[in-house]
């Protein structure tokens, strides 16, 4: 299927401060691509860059099409965004979230938003200094969600959202990928939202993509073996790519099968299995397990 | 368009309003005759008016204006709503302006302070009206051209200062010796403010263009 939203060798410099650099994503039509990152590591700028309102410093991003910048106003139009720490002002009541809503975007569905905006009663007359963080936060997805664009930039949406809300917003979000082809490019932290909605995964470390992917590939393709000792990387086939591999013994190997074939056994090898989208993150972006604090147990429910 | 302007307008409605009545108050119960180029009281008070509105509609540092420029709309439709906004702020205490002094408002008070000056200054003040008009778009001008250059990719602030200085000192210059100047000088002064006020708003409509918003 055809990408919507593509970044080409991107990069975001301030001054001397590199933030971004060679940055390669491609997004597909009708696909919810979910955006990890550690804290810090450019996950809004690639938003900001993605949504016009910076310029890049290296390569293009390109958005329905569209490569220029600042994006034309029909792309613009088709563009919902929602980026962390963009508010409205303090005297805009929610009605007037709405009226900008359908200022932006003819196909507004104002009677769809004020649905969604009673199902968390909250008034349209309210001032937004009135409103709970998650309130806040409803009211920018609902206002971004009814202008029926065709590409969703979000944010942290899940940001202040009770698990109610999250889950109504992910299933929005789904549906109108699977109804509409909206393609959605979501940033977060919570992993479980990432397997809830999404069916790509960007993953953003040290100024670039680091793994993209489509999940159901992903999780087919991914292995993570414990072995005795860490086998030579000779005795690797060569359709195998290892991205991750710990320190100590016994040793953890992550691999990548990138042929639909079947990993041979390892030398030393004592089990295989497949890891969650959480521990993967963590094994490409965080310290080696060997380093990191042992998690806490949590308690059982009800104990 | 006119919704956009209406947002950007609520931000700054209440400083309007402000000015207002300080407009109306001023123009009611000052006693010596009306003239923006004999006092500073209103030439300040304008200044500060503008300057406030400027600083929260023209910033693209706010989290209000992140989330503006994030709302779908083009640059062009931003900076049109912006200049409306702009127009109507400058606009509420020029109307306030006229009605107190237009209507005879100001003469009837001043006539029952038994100020001697009225009711013979009372038409000739209306002609202050466009000193009030130049000085706003010379302040909008002036400030709006230091954030919209800081706020380039090629983050020149310096250009917007040295532009925005040498403006400032010009219109300083000419508020303070146009009093003295015979009228062909006077005309002079007035055409090339006016000539700057232009240039400077089409530099600030095409650098608009390329603003980044970094909130």
């Amino acid at each position: 299927m055809e990408p919507t939203v593509i970044a080409a060798d991107l990069g975001r410099d301030y001054g001397t401060h590199t933030v971004l650099r060679g940055v390669n994503l491609s997004v597909p039509k009708g696909s919810v691509c979910a955006l990890l990152g550690r804290n810090g590591v450019g996950k809004t700028t690639l938003l900001k860059l993605l949504s016009s309102l910076i310029q890049p410093t290296h390569g293009t991003c390109t958005i329905l099409g569209d490569s220029a910048w600042p994006r034309t106003a029909i792309t613009l139009a088709k563009t919902g965004v929602v980026i962390d720490g963009f508010e409205p002002p303090l005297v805009a009541r929610v009605k007037h979230l709405l009226e900008l809503g359908a200022a932006a975007s003819p196909s507004f569905d104002r009677k769809r938003a004020d649905e969604l905006l009673k199902s968390r009663e909250i008034n349209p007359a309210k001032l937004w200094t009135e409103l709970s963080k998650g309130q806040k936060r409803w009211c920018l997805l609902v206002t971004a969600l009814c202008r029926k664009c065709d590409v969703l930039l979000l944010d942290e949406p899940a940001d202040g959202l009770d698990p109610q809300s999250r889950v109504d917003l992910y299933q929005m979000v789904r549906r109108e990928a699977n109804e509409t082809g909206l393609t959605a490019l979501i940033a977060t932290h919570i992993i479980s939202d990432i397997e809830r909605v999404a069916d790509r995964l960007a993953i953003l470390h040290e100024k670039s993509i680091l793994l993209e992917s489509d999940l159901d590939t992903l999780r087919d393709e991914l292995w993570v073996i414990t072995c005795d000792t860490a086998p030579a990387a000779a005795d690797l086939p060569v359709s195998i790519e290892v991205l991750h591999q710990t320190t100590g013994t016994p040793t953890e190997i992550w691999i990548r099968q990138h042929e639909s074939c079947d990993v041979p056994s390892l030398s030393g090898e004592i089990e295989r299995r497949k890891p969650t989208v959480e521990e993967l993150f963590r094994a490409l972006t965080g310290k080696p397990s060997t380093e990191a604090a042992p998690e806490p147990t949590p308690a059982p429910v009800g104990s | 368009m006119w919704t956009l302007a209406r947002w950007q307008l609520r931000q700054v409605n209440y400083l309007n309003w402000v000015m207002v009545v300080c407009v109306i108050g001023w123009s009611l119960f000052t006693s010596e005759p009306i003239s923006f180029m004999h006092g500073a009281t209103m030439a300040s008070a304008i200044f500060v008016h503008a300057a406030l509105i400027v600083l929260i509609l023209g910033s693209s540092s706010t989290s209000g204006a992140g989330f503006i420029y994030s709302q779908g709309f083009s640059r062009d439709q931003i900076w049109w709503s912006q200049a409306l906004a702009l127009l109507m702020s400058a606009a509420m205490p020029c109307v306030a302006f006229l009605l107190t002094v237009g209507t005879g408002l100001r003469g009837i008070i001043q006539g029952a302070f038994e100020n001697p000056w009225f009711p013979l200054l009372g038409s000739s003040e209306l002609s202050e009206l466009k000193w009030m008009l130049l000085a706003y778009a010379a302040v909008f001008s002036t400030l709006s051209y230091i954030w919209i250059r800081a706020r380039q990719p090629s983050k020149d602030a310096a250009a917007g200062w040295m532009l925005a200085v040498a403006q400032t000192a010009f219109f300083i210059y000419c508020w303070t010796w146009m009093r003295f100047a015979p009228p062909w000088l006077c005309s002079v002064l007035v055409g090339t403010t006016l000539l700057l006020i232009a240039t400077t708003t089409l530099a600030l409509w095409k650098f608009h263009q390329s603003v980044e918003v970094q909130a």
